[in-house]
């Protein structure tokens, strides 16, 4: 069990990654993920934001070695990714996934789903495997007459239940969610949540929180990484970036999402148009096509991500 | 003056595990020009009972209401095939993913053109291609001309229910039923989406029907709200009225489960409805929510509360929050 004094200290850093992919009938490249750097620290949360196609979760298979890299760096308790052992690498970080209906084998029962990754990845006898499995699973809220039954007999939240256990039966350092509560009701959804930061707290779990729900992430999320069209626009403290986003982008995404509110607020128009076609970048900023406040400066040269205030911002008019 | 008024309706299905009880008790009446947002979680019968009133349910299911009236015509007594000219012509609907509801095996041109032709069989092919450009044109997709040549493959999510939009105002029906239309969606597609129908409802003086089970999206797309649950409707009302001070039990703890960043600061505990929703069949007595609320009484477990629609604020509930 890691000390509480590692609370803090950086676990997971990424650096510069790249990933493309080549399109053989349009004989192109795309490039999918462009230069994204983060860092995770011990017991924190990192909400990752932005449009579908903008390159979230590729960021997410990088991250789990799912996908290689075609340049940048990854390093584990400043260990290179290259250098640790794919056994203890799959110990210390594990994932969530979207599709709670698709990501469990349906021929398989709740027990032998989660007690995989063990029997997988230790030298666990499998009567000590499935013992921790029934452990975990209790702890996610699925008590002994649900373990022998098969992934269809569960509603959908029992389901996420099920995908958070085998995520955790490994004792992970990180766990990376993959939009974890979108496919959920509302009800079930904040019982979820309640789940992730329960368990967050008890085994001193980083999350990387992959979510188009702004609510979701504001609640629990320590740092913002907001991407737009493969790249960072936006990187810091929550806090801040959802009290006073820097980037046209942050802002767009924050004013289109509704809300009860007590107030009356003036409505903001909406952001038109779509994420431009990566066959066809568009020069100078990607955002340009679609913000507000595009100049000349905007369509000719790419931002530099630029430290404002300890927020990370790429838009050359962000003052 | 209500377009249209729906009194009890109720779906049952035949199923090999015996009779299921979809939807118990519908009843809500949507005001000309006017958008309704129903707010249910799933398995509330809220997409059911939208397909009830077009008459597309499957084989299996068996539905009758007390009053159903569009129109001032009553759809209770109207044959078949006279129905079947409303479907499309006065009331369109919208489905959730634009993906899987249009034809892969066909252009857009092809979708669109379909609708024009069954319901205004005289026009000429020219007719029906400029009105299907038009049609392009008026829900925002930008080279209209050449889009109809697409297949759905070939268009993006938004870009899709745009096409899904345009199909169901093809004859400027009286109601659109949108059946969680922008759940598929990312955030700022949803919000044009969203706004692309207010527009499109203010210019053709439609009535709307919203499903959905974001509570956020109602608050700002919909002037009347109704809250289902279990089958039944439990609340309904002005939007603003019953989402900032919600009379019965379920609306209060749905809106209490929302994350929100005043009410729950980060990282805090949401409040959660205890127990599930129940499965359709399950049969429970008295009201239907006893089960999970908190204030439920013994009154509550043995008798079945009233829903007067009669009143200004209706709640289906014993013990209604003041």
């Amino acid at each position: 069990m890691p000390l509480s004094a590692d609370i803090g200290t950086d676990l997971l850093e990424a650096r510069h990654l790249v990933k493309r992919y080549a399109h053989v009938r349009r004989g192109k490249e795309i490039t999918v993920v462009n230069d994204v750097s983060f860092t995770l620290a011990r017991q924190r949360t990192l909400g990752i934001i932005g449009e579908s196609g903008c390159g979230k979760s590729t960021l997410a298979k990088m991250l789990m070695q799912i996908e290689k890299l075609n340049a940048g760096e990854l390093y584990l308790h400043a260990k290179p990714y290259a250098e640790l052992d794919p056994t203890e690498f799959r110990h210390s970080i594990q994932m969530i996934f979207q599709d709670c209906y698709g990501s469990l084998n349906p021929r398989r029962k709740a027990i032998d789903i989660v007690s995989e990754p063990l029997r997988v990845n230790s030298q666990l006898s499998a009567q000590e495997c499935r013992q921790r499995a029934q452990e975990v699973l209790t702890q996610v809220g699925l008590t002994s007459v649900y373990w022998y039954r098969f992934p269809h007999m569960f509603s959908g939240g029992q389901r996420q239940r099920i995908g958070i256990a085998r995520a955790i039966i490994t004792r992970p350092q990180i766990v990376i969610c993959d939009e974890p509560v979108s496919a959920l009701d509302i009800s079930v959804q904040a019982q979820i949540i309640n789940l992730l930061m329960t368990l967050q707290k008890k085994y001193q779990l980083s999350y990387i929180l992959i979510s188009h729900d702004l609510a979701v992430v504001n609640h629990i999320s320590d740092d913002i990484l907001v991407m737009y069209f493969g790249k960072v626009v936006e990187y810091g403290c929550a806090t801040k970036i959802f009290a006073r986003p820097r980037h046209p982008y942050t802002q767009a995404l924050l004013d289109s999402t509704a809300r009860i509110a007590t107030e009356d607020k003036p409505k903001q128009p909406a952001l038109s148009g779509e994420l431009p076609s990566p066959f066809d970048p568009p020069r100078g900023c990607a955002f340009h096509t679609r913000c507000p406040r595009a100049q000349q400066l905007c369509r000719e040269q790419v931002p530099a991500l630029r430290k404002l205030d300890d927020t990370q911002v790429a838009c050359h008019f962000a003052e | 003056m209500a377009l249209l008024e729906v009194q009890q309706l109720e779906v049952e299905f035949q199923t090999n595990f015996g009779k299921v009880h979809a939807v118990k008790d519908f009843t809500f009446n949507v005001a000309e020009g006017d958008t309704l947002g129903v707010v249910g979680e799933s398995g509330s019968g809220k997409s059911i009972a939208s397909l009830a009133l077009l008459d597309l349910l499957p084989n299996n299911a068996t539905w009758h209401a007390q009053r159903l009236n569009f129109h001032r015509v009553n759809l209770l007594a109207l044959h078949r095939n006279r129905l079947a000219r409303l479907r499309g012509a006065e009331i369109a609907m919208i489905f959730q993913n634009p993906m899987s509801s249009l034809d892969p095996c066909f252009t857009v041109s092809a979708q669109l053109q379909e609708t024009l032709k069954v319901h205004q069989p005289q026009a000429s092919r020219a007719v029906y291609r400029t009105k299907a450009i038009e049609l392009l044109q008026q829900v925002g997709i930008p080279a209209a001309e050449k889009r109809l040549r697409s297949y759905p493959h070939e268009l993006s999510g938004g870009m899709a229910q745009r096409v899904m939009v345009a199909i169901a105002l093809a004859c400027q029906p009286k109601l659109l039923i949108a059946d969680e239309p922008t759940t598929a969606l990312d955030v700022t597609i949803s919000r044009q989406i969203l706004d692309l129908l207010a527009e499109l409802q203010q210019k053709q003086a439609m009535s709307m029907m919203l499903i959905t089970h974001d509570l956020n999206v109602v608050f700002e797309h919909c002037n009347t709200i109704i809250v289902v649950y279990a089958g039944e409707t439990v609340e309904s009302g002005n939007t603003r009225e019953v989402l900032l001070q919600p009379r019965h039990p379920y609306t209060k703890a749905l809106l209490a489960a929302l994350p929100e960043a005043e009410r729950t600061p980060r990282g805090t505990e949401l409040a959660t409805i205890e127990g599930n929703v129940p499965s359709v069949y399950d049969n429970i007595s008295g009201c239907a929510f006893h089960p999970r609320c908190q204030y439920a009484t013994e009154l509550c477990r043995r008798q079945k509360p009233h829903y007067d629609l009669t009143q200004e604020r209706p709640v289906k509930c014993h013990y209604p929050l003041t």
